[in-house]
């Protein structure tokens, strides 16, 4: 029979061409597997926290011409019913255009906050960090992050709510991206191993619980 | 003399109300509030229709009505007024707010995989149908080898040239496998 003839060289480029094919397909199918697997919504939510390197905003204040117009766009002509008295007070220069890696804080139990100027429930949690922040300044570093912001309105929101942690512009969304944070605000825990411990979606509803994920941060081991 | 007064009365209310309006914007056209030239106007409104919202589903800026949009929109005039160009501004804001906001991916880097892959997998499927067709075409074309079948016909309907050219095919088709 003809099983016994050497194969021609068209016979071989046909078998070739299905070998590709089927490489493809193979490939196709473990692209399409990992994809159900791992699905790009998922964020991070324990092991190693991803590394992102900012730098954070100047912390004196903007010049009133800038701020005051500011100040009405994010909170209306009313914006005293949200903002501290002295809006127009130096923050602390302790942050002052400081660049943080977070791989470079290892020692130090970290609250992460993504946040913009544009989020309405962002208004409700941020005096709750705020007044979290001067209660537990020295165990727990708290760090700010805002998405999709420009410089003027989050400084103003800043001023506003007089945050004294350090905040930084989360440039072209590369940490909310690494983290894979699927909306303002969300804040991870994070021990000082560089884990995450525990992470809240949407705006803390109020002062216990941020307690109580604090509590569960520093005591982590 | 009612109706007259009437009218007065109505056009009044109506100067009333649009300039407590005006003055409650601030003295500023709401559709123009950074007071651009009708030249930056329509290349601000060029620019919104190059991006799109960060936070929406398929919404371009110019539609957009989410604040994040208004923030974006006031940046554009902005930098319109300090003199910036079109191509300025959109880097801009793909170096700070990623390149998301082109609503789709841009044509460097890993990103250019995305053009290319589709008009690459076309071109092979393509490629793949015409080299298949023409080997059909060539199988049509080549004449049949001599049929062991073809020197005893067997009697019936059977028996004719069609009959022998389907079983040489088919043995042909044997031998590949």
């Amino acid at each position: 029979m003809s099983s016994q003839q050497p194969s021609s060289p068209k016979r071989r480029g046909g078998f070739t061409l299905l070998a590709l094919i089927a490489i493809v397909g193979i490939i196709l199918l473990v692209v399409f597997y990992y994809g159900i697997l791992h699905p790009p919504s998922q964020r991070a939510s324990s092991g190693q926290a991803p590394d992102f390197i900012v730098t954070t905003y100047p912390s004196d204040p903007l010049p009133p011409e800038t701020l005051m117009p500011a100040l009405n766009d994010l909170f209306g002509s009313h914006y005293q019913a949200y903002c501290v008295d002295d809006v127009q007070k130096p923050r602390p220069s302790e942050y002052d255009r400081v660049t943080l890696q977070l791989s470079k804080l290892r020692g130090t139990p970290i609250l992460l906050n993504f946040w913009a100027s544009w989020c309405t429930t962002c208004k409700d949690e941020q005096p709750l960090l705020e007044s979290a922040w001067r209660r537990y300044k020295g165990q727990v570093l708290f760090i700010g992050l805002s998405h999709l912001d420009q410089d003027k309105n989050a400084r103003a929101w800043l001023q506003c709510y007089d945050v004294t942690y350090p905040n930084a512009l989360d440039l072209g969304g590369k940490a909310y991206n690494a983290y894979r944070v699927q909306g303002v605000p969300e804040t991870y825990f994070i021990d000082k191993e560089g884990n995450i411990v525990d992470y809240y979606v949407g705006a803390i509803p109020n002062g216990s619980i941020l307690d109580q994920l604090l509590q569960k941060l520093l005591q982590a081991p | 003399m009612k109706k007259r007064v009437f009218l007065l009365l109505f056009l009044l209310l109506w100067l009333f109300v649009s300039g407590m309006a005006f003055a409650q914007s601030g003295g500023t056209d709401p559709n123009n509030p950074h007071g651009l030239t009708p030249e930056q106007q329509a290349l601000a409104k060029e620019i919104q229709m190059e991006l799109w919202c960060p936070i929406c589903q398929g919404v371009r800026l110019d539609v957009c009505e989410q604040k994040v949009c208004q923030q974006m929109r006031d940046m554009i005039d902005e930098m319109l007024l300090e003199g910036k160009s079109k191509q300025e501004i959109i880097d801009a804001f793909v170096v700070q707010y990623g390149v998301v906001i082109l609503g789709e991916p841009p044509k460097q880097g890993f990103h250019l995989m995305a053009w290319i892959m589709p008009a690459a997998l076309v071109l092979a499927g393509l490629g793949f149908a015409l080299w298949m067709s023409r080997k059909w075409t060539q199988r049509a074309q080549t004449p049949l080898p001599e049929s062991p079948t073809s020197e005893a016909p067997s009697p019936g309907p059977m028996t004719d040239g069609v009959e022998d050219e389907y079983l040489a095919r088919v043995e042909e088709e044997l031998e590949e496998f």
